[in-house]
Parts: C-alpha cells; structure tokens; sequence
C-alpha cells in the first residue's frame, strides 16, 4: 500500500487562523456576551508576547511552543469574539437607539447618508447611515447606526443615490419579527447588515443636503451611465434588457418575476448577480490577453498581475461597488496574489487569508448566504475539480472541454448544496445542463456587453454588437425558460434543521479527506455521516406523521387557519391556495410540516360556524354571524377565532362560546381588536391577537 | 491510479456495503413511517348533536365565509359568455383569470366601476396578456358596434391619421392614431421617458415591435427636431448656465420672480404655475407642477431637481363645504362633488381620508389625488 500522504498546516498557516477566527465570531454571535472575556483576552495577550519574547531570546522546548501556538489560537479566537460584539452597532453607546433623546414613538430629525437603495414603482428603500439626530425642540447630537428609509417613489427621490446626503424627519420604528412560524425573518436578515430599525416618511418630509464626493456615489452613477448605453442598444422594458442589466452591471431591480424564479429554479441564478464568476472572468480574460508573445514570460508576471488587479478592481467600481463584487474582488485579489508570488503558497491559502481580512472587516459576513456560497463553491472548485475531472480522460479535445466544464458545475454543486438546502429548501435536478450553458453563454455576454461599452462611442458597430449580444441574451432565456419547462425541473420543499447540515458538511469533509489519504475508514465515517442525517431525518418524519395541530396564521386583511393531521392539510381561508401573498409567510410553514392540502376528509367537519377537527372544536365568528335569540347553554368549543370586525362585544359573544382560546386574526380592524382587549380585560377573560402575538399554535 | 485504492480488505468490504445499504434503507424509510392521515374516521356524531341543538336555539344557521368558498381543489367550471358588469368570481375563474386580478375585478364594480368596451378591459391592469386572450372571445357588451375582436382588430386601423411629427417629442396615443400597435407605441414612449434620443430616422426602426411595413409608412412623416446638443454645457447659451445655478425653489411659497430663476420659466409660464397653484391649493408634490397647462415635460425635467415640497396652502373643510365650492376644485368635476356632499348628508361626518373609500363612483385613485386637499374637522 502506498503511505498516505501526510497532512500538514504549514503551507496553509492562513487556515488555522481563519478557523480560529470564525469559531470565534460564532461564539461571539451566538453565546458569550458578558464582559469578562474583555479581561481573559488581554491576559491571553500578554501571556502570548511574554512567550513570544521568551521564544526569541532563548531557543523553547517544544512543549512551551506548542503552548505558544495554543495560546496564539485562544487569542484568535477572543479576537473573533470581540470583532462580532464591537461590530454590533445597536449596542454601541453612540448608536441612537441608546442615545436619551430616543423614544420609540418620538419623531425626530435625522441626518445621514444614503448607503444603499433598491427601488419599485410605488416606493424607494434606502439604507441609511445616520450621523446625527435632533429632537424638534432639542439641538441634534452625532450619533452612529444605521436604518432603513422608505419613501414613497417620486421624481426627486431619484437624486437620493448611494453617497448622498440627507436629512429627514420622522420616527424611527424597530423592524418586527416574522409573526408566522417559519416565515421569511426580515429583521434578522437586515441585523445581519447592521440595520435595525425603519421609517417611513412622506414626500416633504426629506430633504437632499449638498454632499462630498464620494467613491461610492461615483461607482453608482458610472453604473447609471453604463445602464444607459445598455439600455440604448437592448430593447427598453424587455427580459434581455433586464437580464443583461443584471448579469453584466448586477442591477436586478428591473428583473421580472418570472425571469428571476425561472433563473433560481434550474439552478442558473448565480450569473444574475455580479460575483466572483463575473471577475473570474474578467481577470481570466485579461490573463488570456496578456498570455501572448512578450507578456508570456515569467519577468512579466508582476506586470500582468498588476493589470489583472486594475482590471478586477476597476471593473467592481465602474458596476457600482455592490458589497458581493467588493468580497469577489478581494478574494480574487489574494488568488491572484498568491499565484504570483509563486508556486510555494497553496491557493487555500490564498483563499483563508482573504476571508480573514473580510471577517476582520465584517465579522457578521460569516452569517451571509452570499459569503457562505462563495466560498464553498470556490473550495469545491479548487478542491473537487481536479479530482473529478480525472474520473475520465476524454482524448477528444471539445468533448475534454465539455466534461472540464461539467466537472466544475459538480464540484460547486457539491460543496454548496447542503447548504443551499438549508436556506432554500430546493434543489434544481437539471444544474449540469443549465450550470454549463449559462456559464458559457455568460461569458459571451459579459465578454460582448463589456465590449459594447468600449465601441459605444462608434454607433454602426455599437449597433452589431448590441443585435448580436440581444440575440445571445434571447437565447440564453429561452433555453432557461425551456428547461424550466422539464416535468421534474426541481425538488421543492426540503428542509434540513441546523444538525443535519452539520452532518452532511461532516460526510462531506470525511469523503475528501478519504480522496486524498485513500484509507477506506474514511469512506465508512462518510457514509456514517450520512447515514446519522437520514436517520435525524427519519426521526423528523415519524413526528410529523403524527402531528395533530392547527393554525391561525396572521395575514393582513385575511383569514387563514391551517388544520395539519399527518400529512394532511384542511384548511379555512379567504385567500386562494395560488395567492401570491402567502409565499413569504405562510407557505414555509405549510412546507415545514411537510402536509398536503384535503378538500375533504374522515378527521374534519365543517358545520355552519363551527368546525370539528379530530375531537376538537374550533368555532369562526365573522360579519355574517346573526343569531336571533339567546341559547339555553353556550356551545363548549376549544377556541373561537374572531374575523372580519364582527359589529358584536365579547361579552355578547360569551353567550353563544364558551372557550378559554378567544384568538383575533389579521382580518379585524386594529382599533377594534384594541376595544376588545379592554373589554377582555375587564372580564378576565385571556386573548390571543396575531398582529402582536404572532400565529395561534395548538397542538394535542 | 494505484491498485491500492482499489483494495479493500474484506472487513472494510462488509463495512461500506452495510453503512450503503442503511443509507438506501434510511433515504426510502420516511415513505413508510406510519402517518396518523390514514386513521379511521373521527366520531363527530356528539359534535354535530352539539351544534344542531345550538343552531336551533341562536338561529343562526349562515356559514362562515361562505362567500370565499376555497377553491384550490375544485375542478375548474365550464368558461361561458358574459357581459363583465356582471362578472361573478366563478365566471372570472371558470375564464382563467388570476385569483388577483378577480379580486380586482369585482372590487372595481362593487365601487361603481364599468367595462363599456374592450378597451375597457385592456385598461384594467390587473390583467395580464393571458388573461385578455382567454377573456377575449368570452365577453360581451352592451352595444354590438364595440363588441371585442371586432374593436380592437380594426377600430384603430381605420382612424389612421398620419401627419409630420417629430420623434423625440411623440406620445404613445398619437403613434396609435398613425397606426402603430399599442404594444410598439408603448414602447417607444418608454424609450422616450428613459431619456433616450433618436440621432437619427432611421433609429426609429430599432423601437422593439417595430415592424418595416410600419416603419415603411411612417418614414415620411419622421422630422427630426433640432439635434441634441452634444456633449457638456458649451453647446447651451450660457445664461442658462448663469442663471438659478443654486437655486431652490419652494413650491408652494416661490413667488414669479423667484419661479422665474429656474431656466426655461418665464413670465407667461410663472404666472400659469401660480394661477394653478391658486387654484389647486398649493402642491402636495412636486409632479404637480408638471400639470400646468402648456409647461413642456423637457422643461420640468430640467428643474424639478430645484424644486422643494412644502405643506399645501389650503385645504377644504369637506363637512362644511357646498358642491359649487368643491366643484372649483381643479382635481373635483361636478359629479364628483355631488357625490361627495350628498354622501355626506345621508351618512354623516367624514372622519378621514378612509372613509372616501365607502362611495362607489369616485375614479380608482381619487383619493390619493384629493386627499392632501381635504380637512376633516
């Protein structure tokens, strides 16, 4: 047997310190909050530079030395702990939430700078990063933070771009938790960016102020500019426009609904937003570019390195500067540096030291999707890829071509579709199809569309160059929009909890190293791995086969109740099981539960008002609930859900129910539900309002 | 590649073939876990006892929202003919119109709303192109002359009028009247409203929907305005550039002179926007002012950046107020007003902007439009 090779840190010394670093922004994040770890981190601190000192005066034994390295790593570690807690804005103590002048209901004057917008038709979304705020009466103090400002969409809001300044008034409101289970949490989505709060104003009640230049303002309006060009050479309002928008300048907001489910569903998705492939190819161009005649030479590759850096960074700021293009560059910048220095830095170095600086910068980035996904897919690529694509040697050298393409499309789906499981709960089954044509076709387009920039100052070949990349955008659409056409195009609704994750990344990481050490013990712990999923997976199962709940979801002017049994789904609802309006908040339950809709069934009973379901009761009281005379006793039911602002007192409906469950849904006027809390109140009676208190859960 | 790799010992053998098959076994085994769906049928025979006995002493025997009956299971009706004044949520489904676009539908009649014509129907943006092509040969109207196919086929067709125009200045309606589909005359507008320019006549071809026999019988008719001036300020008169570099004006407060600080504002148009304003009650957004009669759109493109909202000037005391006062209102005709004082005295007060929501007859964006103007004391 040949002896395994063996596995060593030293020419990846960025890898210990990126893992150090993410254990510790983890923890931080997660658990440890106190104040004492301040303490024990400058202990360690000084415990490491007596040890560094002691190592470079006299020559250590080797246990002192690897206490050195233990010491190095808690150090790390701690350093992650406190770049998460100093990063976290809204606890900071010059962050306006904490400031004195700050009341939830006070409106208040703000000034700041626009950040980040995305607009539609009726309203424009800002991020904004404020740097003082005043009171009406009270001069304004500075302040740091950030929040979201929404606007209603008029003709001035359009000089509102990133790098603007602004001042407005209005009052600032802490963005709300999901009130559904498993619905779409906007508010830990937003945290993740450091934004905490929202306001609303009306049109007068902002301002523009005169503004610096900024960078980041300038990187917006060239990508304006370019959008113009684009937007002069490509049919204005179609599909092409919008997908070239965003595949070459990243600018999803003209993206159709239809286009962008169409993209995310055959697995095509990654090209429509400017990433790492993007300056992949950019800086593969210009490599190819510089890969002829004098250039090729070894002496050069300082001087192609430095094209190659100009390149990726010029092309991030003429798009905008969007923060995935930020993160692509960088990690880019640090392949390509390693590539230059020579052939003794391993390219997972590269990659570790990267993430480090990033985390170091933004330490909530270890918790974004976007980050996750790059990542793995470009350690799948670096390190599959190889691997796969020596399953077979194919002499034929377009066939080579073709398999080397599919072996990357494998090697990313890899790493990354545990993962992408998680967040999405999907998986496309045609990737190899779609990940290989689009990747080519996006090569074409953003090679083309980065062209057409440059001859855009001599019309007749802009023109050629816009027809022909109109025609490759057209046909890259319409194969997307025939394979989403394919009966089986995706596997929907699949969710994997926290554990499994950890076990699927956990086989995975046993299949790679048993890739490399060869030793068939490694394949077993992978396929225990696996094995340990599917039967967390089975556990799941056998308790949602048995479950016995309902629901009263809260939905804006709708009723919705879910009764689940087994698989099955009864359910009593205003909105059609197709609305649009239930994909963020109650379909990801429905999902999650994994429980199919029953017209009708053995363990459910509509009679008039009220409902059997199984041996419980369930009574609806809405507008059209008249009774003419008292009866003798009230009816015993489980709960009683109040719709639709019945013109009726609680007291009044005491007569008819008798229940400890009164639960108001989302379909009553506000103000009503508030008159019936009084009243609830004073008859002691409990309720229960999905607007405040979130969905109505019982199970038995 | 070694032999080695390929070398299992006998044990490691038995091992993988055992943890694969469990994996196999774990991955299928959800299928036949027992599911609590299939269980006999639960005992309603005491519920339904209970609630017969409760029905008869309230009287109350109506069921709850019974008019959304819920329909994902149903099979889809038959699509039969009907006139859409008198749409029902059946009929729109049985048509295969989008469960928004019914609700829309029936919102729009149930506040007045009607459908004369097909072109009615191509207004009503709920729908979308599915929508219209299943409806088309589904619908019919009160009179005959403006049924449907036969008005959207050929009524245009006939109204061609061609005349000089100038490309960079057309609106969709007067590209529709020479003739140019709908569908290419939006198009176009919106090639317009994105602040893109045609250098030359021939660019017009590139318009997507634009066909050569179209393009071949508007071509006569193309002029091209003045070239645009090509790139930064030296081809603009510099006092244009001299004058209101930094100005701001207030909408609202702005007086002639001050309006006439803004380039391309001069005396006649300045006395316009404050006859107008006067007559409005202030603006409540700057888009207003693009409103006043005859001020060219290139004109308030220029300048709206200078402008500043402010609250409006007046508004009127809709509990008080007589139908002539409220007539005069730029934004209120005659019915309107009528509308509203009557409602008010058969139903009270209004309280607030809502309330307008609960009279059948107003314009779908009324309130929007008025509410700024309206005080409710």
């Amino acid at each position: 047997m040949q002896p395994a090779p063996i596995f060593s840190w030293r020419p990846v010394p960025f890898a210990r310190l990126f893992l150090a670093l993410g254990c510790g922004i983890f923890a931080g994040y997660h658990w440890i909050l106190p104040t004492w770890h301040n303490t024990a981190w400058g202990a360690a601190l000084l415990l490491l530079l007596a040890l560094g000192a002691y190592r470079y005066t006299k020559a250590m034994p080797p246990t002192l030395n690897h206490i050195l390295g233990a010491v190095l790593l808690l150090w790390i570690v701690g350093l992650g702990v406190w770049r998460v807690q100093a990063h976290y804005q809204v606890h900071q103590r010059d962050h306006f939430s904490q400031l004195p002048i700050f009341h939830p209901d006070s409106t208040l004057l703000w000034a700041g700078m626009v950040v980040d917008r995305t607009e539609t038709t009726e309203r424009a979304r800002l991020q904004v990063h404020v740097y003082a705020v005043g009171g009406q009466a009270s001069a304004p103090v500075a302040c740091s933070g950030q929040l979201l400002l929404y606007i209603p969409n008029d003709i001035l809001v359009r000089q509102l771009v990133p790098g603007q300044r602004m001042q407005f008034v209005g009052r600032a409101d802490a963005l709300a938790q999901p009130l559904n289970p498993d619905a779409f949490d906007f508010s830990a989505w937003q945290a993740q960016r450091n934004v905490f709060h929202q306001v609303r104003v009306a049109e007068q009640q902002w301002m523009a102020v005169r503004s610096p230049f900024s960078l980041r303002g300038f990187a917006w309006r060239s990508r304006e500019r370019l959008l113009d060009i684009l937007r002069a050479y490509l049919p204005v309002g179609s599909n092409e426009l919008a997908v070239a928008a965003a595949l070459i300048l990243g600018k999803r907001d003209e993206l159709s609904t239809e286009v962008r489910n169409a993209y995310s569903e055959t697995g095509a998705v990654h090209v429509l937003a400017v990433s790492g492939l993007h300056l992949g190819f950019v800086a593969g161009g210009l490599g190819w570019l510089l890969g002829f005649g004098p250039f090729k030479r070894r002496s050069w590759r300082w001087a192609r390195l430095v094209v190659m850096l100009v390149g990726i960074w010029g092309f991030s700021l003429l798009t905008g500067m969007a923060p995935s293009v930020l993160r692509a560059a960088t990690m880019f910048s640090f392949v390509l540096l390693g590539q230059a220095i020579g052939r003794r830095t391993s390219v997972y170095n590269s990659l570790a030291a990267s993430a480090f600086l990033l985390l170091m910068l933004d330490p909530f980035l270890l918790f974004n999707v976007g980050f996750q996904l790059s990542y793995l897919a470009l350690l799948g690529i670096v390190f599959f890829q190889p691997k796969i694509y020596s399953w077979f040697f194919i002499p034929n050298k377009p066939l080579d071509y073709v398999w080397n393409l599919t072996s990357v499309s494998i090697a990313a789906q890899l790493t990354t579709f545990p993962i992408s499981l998680y967040y999405f709960h999907q998986f496309p089954l045609y990737f190899l199809l779609t990940g290989m044509v689009v990747v080519v076709a996006a090569s074409f387009i953003l090679g083309l569309g980065i062209g057409l920039f440059f001859v855009s100052i001599w019309p007749p070949l802009a023109d050629l160059v816009g027809w022909v990349l109109n025609k490759i955008l057209w046909l890259n659409n319409a194969f997307i929009f025939q394979i989403q056409q394919l009966p089986g195009h995706l596997v929907t609704g699949v969710w994997i909890d926290a554990a499994m994750l950890a076990m699927l990344y956990v086989g995975l990481l046993f299949m790679a190293i048993y890739m490399v050490w060869r030793r068939p013990r490694w394949l077993m712990a992978g396929l225990g791995a696996l094995a340990c999923m599917l039967a967390l997976n089975v556990s799941q199962q056998i308790t949602l086969k048995q479950q016995r709940r309902w629901v009263v979801y809260h939905q804006y002017k709708a009723t919705i109740i879910d009764a689940m049994y087994g698989t099955h789904r009864y359910t009593i609802s205003t909105l059609d099981e197709d609305d649009p309006a239930l994909g963020w908040g109650i379909t990801p339950h429905r999902q999650r539960r994994s429980v199919q809709w029953q017209p009708q069934s053995a363990h459910w009973l509509a009679m008039g008002r009220v409902y059997g379901f199984d041996n419980h009761r369930l009574a609806v009281v809405d507008k059209t609930f008249a009774p003419t005379s008292l009866p003798a006793s009230p009816l015993p039911v489980d709960a009683v859900v109040v719709t639709g602002s019945p013109r009726m007192s609680l007291a009044d409906m005491r007569h008819y129910f008798q229940t400890n469950h009164w639960v108001f849904d989302g379909s009553n006027y506000p103000s009503k539900v508030r008159k019936w809390q009084v009243e609830a109140d004073s008859l002691g009676m409990t309720t229960h309002w999905t607007a405040e208190q979130g969905a109505f859960i019982q199970e038995f | 590649m070694n032999n080695a790799f390929f070398y299992f010992t006998k044990s490691e053998r038995i091992g993988t073939v055992v943890l694969l098959l469990l994996c196999g076994a774990l991955f299928i085994a959800p299928r036949w876990l027992p599911d609590r769906s299939t269980q006999p049928e639960s005992d309603f025979s005491e519920l339904k006892a209970h609630v017969a006995t409760w029905e008869a002493e309230t009287g109350d025997t109506t069921q709850a929202h019974d008019e959304y009956s819920y329909s994902a299971g149903k099979t889809r009706r038959q699509a039969t003919r009907f006139h859409p004044n008198r749409a029902t949520y059946e009929l729109l489904e049985a048509a295969g119109v989008s469960p928004k676009a019914r609700r829309s539908w029936l919102a729009y009649l149930k506040k007045g709303g009607q459908f004369r014509s097909w072109q009615d129907v191509e207004k009503f943006r709920s729908l979308t192109d599915a929508d219209r092509t299943a409806l088309r040969p589904l619908l019919y109207f009160d009179t005959p002359a403006s049924n449907g196919a036969a008005a959207s086929s050929s009524a245009p067709r006939q109204t061609v009028e061609l005349a000089p125009f100038d490309p960079n200045a057309v609106t969709a309606q007067t590209l529709e009247q020479m003739g140019v589909p709908a569908k290419t005359a939006s198009n176009w507008a919106k090639f317009l409203a994105s602040g893109a320019r045609f250098k030359r006549a021939e660019d017009v071809r590139k318009i997507y929907g634009m066909t050569d026999d179209d393009y071949a019988r508007i071509a006569p008719f193309i002029q091209m305005g003045e070239p645009i001036a090509q790139g930064a300020g030296g081809a603009l008169p510099q006092t244009y550039n001299a004058k209101g570099g930094d100005v701001l004006v207030d909408i609202n407060q702005a007086t002639a002179e001050q309006w006439q600080q803004l380039r391309g504002i001069g005396p006649a148009f300045s006395k316009r926007i404050i006859a107008y304003r006067e007559k409005l009650g202030g603006f409540h957004r700057v888009e207003q002012v693009a409103e006043t009669y005859g001020l060219p759109d290139s004109v308030f493109q220029a300048i709206y950046l200078k402008l500043r909202p402010s609250p409006v000037l007046r508004t009127i005391a809709i509990n008080q107020v007589s139908i002539e006062e409220l007539a005069a209102h730029p934004y209120v005709n005659k019915s309107d007003a009528k509308l509203l004082v009557n409602y008010r005295q058969q139903h009270g007060r209004y309280t607030n902007a809502e309330a307008l929501d609960n009279l059948y007859g107003l314009e779908p964006g009324f309130k929007e439009k008025v509410g700024p103007y309206l005080r409710f004391d």
